[in-house]
């Protein structure tokens, strides 16, 4: 289980997160919408320990994650993998050898079990073709499905998936979301999506919650969430640029 | 316009920055020494990789500025010793100024701005593109998987480097003797020999000055190295910020070569 206890956290001036409290649940894909440069990618970062919150608690499995050691920092990094954005593929690597990489950085296979379990994470993606080729010579979307790749062959309890869209165009989103979506299903994992893409949001998700100045709103099902007569939800859904500011100010 | 006050704060939060940088500069250092030992037998693929960009590329370069450097002073000091009819004397000094300072320092400089400002915007790429942020959350040691190799490649290329350097220097000095200096090949060679035997046989088959010149030449590449990585691994700010990340590696450590070397000549020469 992840749970977000009171978050803060500040950029010099700029409060980016002003109390966030969340839990997530084995099983379960939580969606947080919001305008892009809310703080929503910085909520994943603290759960994986790359950003220290200002105060709050953010605890993996029972381990505080504000307050862990290197060592229980890094069994919450094999149980939480992070989908980045970009995809953050080693550049100077094969994409074989970026889905190895988890595995052999673990040193706990053999060399012909880590081969195995990358050619199944790799076939699953439909990108064994592409696995002798370097992230600079695939496509953006093929970069995504590596990164996937990558995540799912550590076969972590729990995906972060930082705006996993973002970029792509709308055939290509729609094959992500599907792909997150079979990912969930076929196992007992968590699933934290931070997007602002609503296609995206209402294919994949079983909670939804929309981070607005520093803080996560009304977080609920799907179709709770779309029937929301909260002025800054119902601005988002519409597309309207104040974010129902104007509503909330009556 | 800016108060006393805002100057200070300034000032003070640059030198917070630098004694940070410096801290961190140093614990890479460290770090990367006692990963070598632990992780040697996981990174050989890495260090072989290094190996070839630290010595391969930068060679073709460090050959030509060794064999013109060697060349100019030829000329230079040739010039001065024959008013004083002191010409056979040029390949003593030659060998000395080669091996001792010039080489090592003529090398770390090209490896700086060859290797060292391509480590640093490698490594500032990885950082605002957020690959390294991937690599911790795979539980990736990055020091061991990023910075030991290179250090360890860097430590090994640049003596290596250095010593062809100097060898090229040498050849073009002696080139330089014998066509306006009218010494003979064969005085050339002897007096060459001689100077750098000074004290024979102290340390192995080579003479002393080539082996201190070479530790010299040992040090500044772990230096041009973790300097580089570490100023690499602080870049932010995207595109701008892996620029100045380059532009810091290379004046850093031009900088700390100048000061390092000349500690380092007081200790072997005083």
């Amino acid at each position: 289980m992840i749970r977000l206890q009171d978050v803060h956290k500040s950029f010099g001036d700029t409060h980016v997160l002003r109390g966030v409290n969340l839990e997530l649940t084995q099983g379960e894909t939580l969606v947080i919408l919001g305008r892009s440069g809310t703080g929503k990618s910085v909520t994943l970062k603290h759960i994986v320990g790359l950003m220290k919150p200002d105060s709050g608690h953010i605890f993996v499995d029972g381990i505080d994650v504000t307050s862990a050691s290197n060592e229980q920092l890094q069994t919450v990094r094999q149980r939480v993998a992070y989908l980045f954005q970009t995809g953050a593929l080693v550049n100077w690597l094969s994409v074989r050898d970026n889905v190895a990489l988890p595995l052999a950085e673990q040193r706990k296979l053999s060399s012909a079990e880590i081969r195995e379990r990358v050619e199944e994470s790799l076939q699953s993606l439909s990108m064994l073709e592409a696995a002798d080729r370097m992230p600079s010579q695939i496509s953006g979307g093929m970069r995504k499905r590596a990164a996937l790749a990558r995540v799912l062959v550590a076969q972590p309890k729990a995906i972060l998936y930082d705006e996993p869209t973002a970029g792509l165009d709308p055939v290509m989103a729609r094959t992500v979301s599907h792909l997150i979506r079979d990912v969930q299903s076929s196992g007992d994992r968590m699933a934290l999506v931070v997007t602002h893409d609503l296609e995206l949001a209402f294919s994949v998700a079983t909670r939804i919650g929309l981070h607005y100045k520093g803080e996560l709103i009304e977080l609920a099902p799907p179709d709770v969430f779309k029937q929301s007569k909260h002025p800054v939800i119902r601005a988002f859904l519409d597309g309207q640029s104040d974010l129902g500011e104007e509503g909330l100010n009556q | 316009m800016a108060t006393l006050k805002d100057t200070l704060e300034a000032r003070g939060r640059d030198l917070r920055e630098s004694v940070t940088n410096a801290g961190f500069t140093v614990s890479l250092l460290l770090q990367s020494l006692r990963l070598f030992f632990v992780d040697l037998r996981h990174r050989r693929r890495f260090i072989l990789d290094q190996l070839a960009v630290c010595g391969i590329s930068p060679l073709p370069v460090v050959c030509v500025v060794g064999l013109f450097t060697g060349m100019l002073l030829a000329l230079q000091i040739g010039m001065e010793l024959s008013r004083l009819g002191q010409s056979e004397a040029i390949s003593n000094m030659i060998g000395l100024i080669l091996f001792r300072e010039m080489g090592p320092f003529m090398t770390a400089m090209i490896l700086t701005a060859s290797v060292g400002s391509a480590m640093a915007a490698e490594l500032g790429t990885m950082r605002v593109s957020e690959e390294i942020d991937a690599l911790e959350c795979m539980s990736i040691n990055t020091t061991s998987f990023l910075v030991m190799p290179r250090i360890v490649a860097m430590t090994i290329m640049t003596p290596l480097l250095t010593f062809i350097g100097c060898i090229l220097g040498c050849v073009g000095g002696g080139l330089v003797a014998n066509t306006q200096l009218s010494v003979s090949p064969a005085v050339y060679a002897r007096n060459l020999l001689a100077s750098l035997q000074a004290e024979p046989n102290q340390l192995g088959p080579l003479p002393e000055e080539i082996y201190t010149g070479l530790i010299k030449a040992a040090i500044f590449g772990a230096l041009i190295a973790t300097i580089s990585c570490a100023t690499g691994l602080k870049a932010s700010g995207g595109a701008i910020g892996v620029g100045r990340a380059v532009r810091s590696a290379v004046v850093r450590c031009f900088l700390m070569l100048i000061i390092i070397g000349y500690y380092i000549s007081w200790i072997f020469f005083r």
